[in-house]
């Protein structure tokens, strides 16, 4: 395990600090299913905005809720989606791109030039649309950032496949008398692992700030459920009379998305 | 057939087939406009006079042909909400999302450039780490939560400029400046992470081209190498990023002005979206589209320019 944190015999800071902040925000969530200090929901009008204590440790917001509570609920909910999206466009992208290209033609050049168009175009604004054709909701905010997550898979996906598909082993397997399913998914999939590990990670933190975007804009997930976008924007306006409604969300975005990005860095070795 | 004038076409369809994507997709809408304007109460009849008058009951090239008419004319129908026309409503937000926009993009190239330069010339092991975990917190921090922490630290702690206090930029366009830098600041810092580490291993790409040895086998200095040699090869995937980057700002703004309470394009997208107000959003995913569209063909000119061996389509 240790070898895994040394990079030439010396500790690889970064990876330390990824892996750190993604075991806390993993920790923070998974026990915020199961328990959190106080009912994330409950309100007590008599604590109002009340600062950090020993009691309520990230203080209380206008609301009288607890935010630790709702910190680790809200993290939970903004994973989930986060999760969900990542694994839509995932699939969708492997299937697509796989297909694609392995067996090229015309099929791929239209569709690489559809993803092209949709890639050229801000993901917020597509999804805003989206949102706006059918409605706001958790649900539709997972399909419409798992659609639009597609193309971008698809990308990483077909361009490793272009080249695999030339290397020998294909060519074997093919002797061998596999099917060309067999190849794509059995084969070649496995060998673009690590082209895809690095997509999933920064798949994933996309999701999860474009969903805490989406809920800021009212957008994603409605009250009363919490996720952090959602808690933010709540939080707005008191922003100056209780900064710790906002900062306690805030900062649990920014220790996941920046261990998650820290990990699939790894420092300073993406340019070996 | 002349580079410019393939292009050229591309875009024209590009547009077109845009405008047309726009137009269908609030056209599948389980909505009724006439309803929606006359309200819940309204008798059949109606709502039928109405949606004669609307041209609603008119097939769909036709409505698309009038769609496109009136877009190229400027002319969008009345926004739902504010009973005025979309384009008068459009006008007055055009100027504050635009200076938002090319004020960030001044700060993210100001920025980035040097900066970029500065990473790809690290050689330990300690400064590339660095540099990989600075612009990894950059991108890292959701773009509305910074605004909100530059307007509690600039706005509230050090009281560099007061919350909300925006001024137009014909007004005084100093106080425009000082007021804007700081959402400008917001949309930039995540765009300046993505920039810095795009142009670090463009610029390391290069460094280990040939010519780079040809030129310090010359006797080349260092820095002539870099500045003159190196530098202008790795502008050009620069540059088609960078256009990329000018999508992101606009879609960053529509967050950014929430926070900051400007009413620009962005702010009055998201209101549009919530209160239903189709004709508006039509109009402004359409400008916002074309302004994309017709960057990524400027993009690509100037790349032409820069490279004169890019011939492919």
């Amino acid at each position: 395990m240790a070898g895994w944190f040394k990079k030439d015999g010396k500790w690889n800071v970064n990876r330390i600090i990824g892996f750190s902040l993604v075991v806390i925000a993993l920790v923070f969530s998974l026990v915020g299913c199961f328990y959190t200090p106080y009912d994330p929901n409950a309100m007590h009008g008599d604590l109002k905005n009340a600062e950090p204590s020993l009691s309520h440790w990230f203080g209380t917001d206008n609301f009288g809720r607890d935010v630790l509570s709702r910190v680790m609920k809200g993290a939970g909910t903004t994973f989930l989606v986060g999760l969900s999206v990542v694994s839509i466009g995932a699939v969708g992208g492997c299937l697509l791109g796989a297909f694609t290209g392995y067996f090229g033609g015309k099929a791929d050049l239209i569709l690489m030039r559809v993803n092209d168009a949709v890639a050229a175009i801000p993901s917020i604004l597509l999804a805003l649309v989206f949102v706006g054709i059918f409605g706001s909701g958790t649900l539709q905010l997972i399909a419409a950032l798992g659609i639009l997550f597609v193309p971008s898979f698809a990308r990483v996906v077909r361009s490793g496949f272009v080249v695999q598909k030339e290397l020998d082993y294909v060519k074997n397997a093919r002797l061998m008398g596999a099917g060309h399913l067999r190849i794509m998914f059995v084969h070649i999939l496995p060998n673009i692992r690590s082209s895809l590990f690095s997509a999933l990670a920064i798949g994933f933190n996309n999701a999860v700030l474009s969903e805490a975007a989406m809920s800021y804009l009212s957008l994603g997930v409605q009250p009363p459920d919490a996720s952090l976008g959602r808690m933010l924007s709540e939080a707005q306006p008191y922003f100056f009379r209780a900064p710790w409604n906002a900062l306690a969300p805030g900062f649990m975005i920014l220790f996941c998305v920046l261990g998650v990005g820290l990990l699939s860095i790894g420092g300073g070795e993406s340019h070996d | 057939m002349n580079y410019f004038i393939k292009k050229t076409i591309a875009l024209l369809a590009t547009l077109l087939v845009a405008a047309f994507l726009t137009f269908l997709a609030f056209e599948v809408i389980p909505s009724d406009a006439a309803l929606t304007k006359l309200g819940m109460d309204a008798t059949e009849e109606e709502v039928e006079a109405l949606r004669e008058a609307m041209g609603l009951n008119r097939s769909l090239p036709v409505r698309y042909g009038d769609f496109l008419l009136g877009a190229v004319k400027g002319d969008f129908g009345d926004s739902v909400q504010y009973g005025i026309p979309v384009t008068r409503l459009l006008a007055n937000r055009f100027g504050v999302t635009i200076g938002l926009a090319l004020l960030s993009f001044v700060l993210i190239v100001g920025i980035s450039v040097p900066v970029g330069i500065l990473a790809a010339r690290a050689k330990t092991k300690t400064g590339e780490g660095f540099f990989a975990f600075l612009t990894q917190i950059m991108m890292a921090v959701p773009p509305f939560f910074l605004g909100m922490l530059i307007t509690l630290l600039f706005g509230i702690v050090l009281r560099w400029f007061a919350p909300g206090s925006y001024v137009a930029a014909g007004d005084d366009f100093f106080g425009f400046l000082r007021f804007m830098v700081f959402p400008a600041m917001a949309v930039a810092i995540p765009k300046i992470g993505m920039t810095v580490r795009f142009l670090q291993s463009s610029l390391k790409e290069q460094m280990q081209a040939d010519y780079v040895r040809t030129a310090k086998s010359k006797g080349c200095t260092k820095r002539r190498v870099l500045w003159a040699h190196v530098l202008r090869n790795a502008m050009i995937p620069v540059v088609t990023f960078l256009t990329m980057v000018m999508a992101e700002i606009l879609a960053g703004s529509i967050v950014i002005e929430q926070v900051f309470n400007l009413s620009g394009i962005g702010r009055l997208l998201a209101v549009s979206i919530s209160g239903r107000d189709y004709p508006v959003v039509r109009a402004i995913v359409l400008y916002t589209t074309a302004v994309v569209v017709v960057l990524n063909y400027g993009a690509d000119m100037l790349c032409r320019f820069l490279d004169p061996r890019i011939k492919e389509m």
